[in-house]
């Protein structure tokens, strides 16, 4: 009898786990959502499929990055290496793409402005 | 001020985001939201530039990086140079291009036109008319950058040329011969020194991505 209580009482902890996890959608669930999209040339998909692979930061993003002078960034960043980069104000700030394949979103204050970087 | 993570959820192998204040679902290539209590609400575009370091670095001698710890591999470099197409395959399948072939995408829900980095290769400059503004793209094949602009400063509609000047690749316009950086837009010389060009809201993406979600697109071809 405990035993069976105590595993009742498991399940019902993972599927909460679980639930948190996925915010109630569990992998491999599709949604459709319905979008408003204007065309002057012709028709748009407006319904859209939203596939749900992972829970929300299974893969983290970043906040608050921390930035290094070009000089110093030379240690790090190879020429050759593909950066999305951001102006504004004269605030002039490059990102690593491959860090970015990694985490998919920088949150940022770039020029005073809060932006998110996304790859 | 609001954070965004990534939900793990995909629409048509893009980026889903959710924002942390109410948990809405985000479309990265849309820049709206999809579903929550932001549903509809737009996203305003803040230009970037995908690029190499060295070339930014030479754009914005001033830059700051964000800081890393050591040398990288992207973990996508084999998906990026192979045939497979995203995590969930095509959902409009085009075959007007191949699936993998680069493009840098403007215009979007309004008037949505593809230029084929195979194309800008060669065509290195171009200027045109686009949903009736005009519109300069230029392309580094150094370095496989593609950036467009709205070819106007004010109400002057401007048309460009590449020129060499010191030893540069430089923009030249032949309404006044001021010569503009084309990594930034910014003219550094001549009549127009000092005035920048804004940005056009552009995408490099996969074809198979565009095309997924602008399945009427225009492709340009000289």
């Amino acid at each position: 009898m405990h035993k069976v209580v105590a595993l009742v009482i498991t399940a019902l902890l993972l599927s909460y786990l679980g639930w948190l996890a996925f915010r109630g959608t569990p992998p491999g669930f599709r949604t459709i959502v319905v979008l408003e999209r204007s065309s002057e040339s012709g028709e748009l998909p407006t319904e859209l499929e939203i596939v749900t692979l992972l829970g929300f930061d299974a893969i983290p993003s970043i906040e608050d990055p921390r930035f290094v002078d070009a000089l110093h960034a030379d240690e790090t960043y190879d020429p050759e290496e593909l950066v999305l980069g951001v102006e504004i104000d004269g605030d002039a700030r490059a990102y690593s793409v491959p860090v970015l394949s990694r985490h998919e979103i920088v949150n940022d204050v770039v020029g005073g402005k809060p932006i998110a970087v996304t790859w | 001020m609001v954070e965004f993570g990534v939900s793990g959820k995909l629409i048509m192998n893009a980026l889903v985001m959710y924002d942390r204040a109410t948990e809405s679902l985000w479309s990265q290539f849309l820049s709206r939201s999809v579903d929550g209590e932001f549903a509809g609400t737009e996203l305003e575009i803040v230009p970037l530039t995908l690029t190499t370091w060295e070339a930014w670095k030479s754009a914005y001698p001033e830059t700051i990086a964000m800081r890393k710890t050591r040398r990288t591999t992207d973990p996508y470099v084999g998906y990026y140079a192979g045939r497979s197409v995203g995590v969930i395959g095509e959902t409009n399948v085009d075959i007007r291009l191949p699936t993998k072939e680069l493009v840098l995408g403007i215009g979007f829900d309004d008037a949505p036109l593809a230029f084929p980095h195979s194309v800008l290769r060669s065509e290195e400059l171009l200027n045109l008319q686009h949903a009736g503004s005009p519109t300069l793209v230029y392309f580094d094949p150094a370095t496989d950058t593609a950036i467009a602009y709205k070819a106007e400063v004010g109400d002057v509609s401007l048309e460009f040329e590449l020129v060499e000047a010191n030893g540069r690749i430089m923009m030249s316009d032949t309404q006044t011969g001021s010569l503009w950086v084309p990594f930034t837009g910014q003219a550094i010389s001549g009549e127009l020194a000092g005035a920048s060009l804004d940005r056009t809201h552009s995408v490099n993406a996969f074809w198979f991505s565009w095309s997924d979600f602008y399945p009427n697109t225009e492709i340009w071809s000289s």
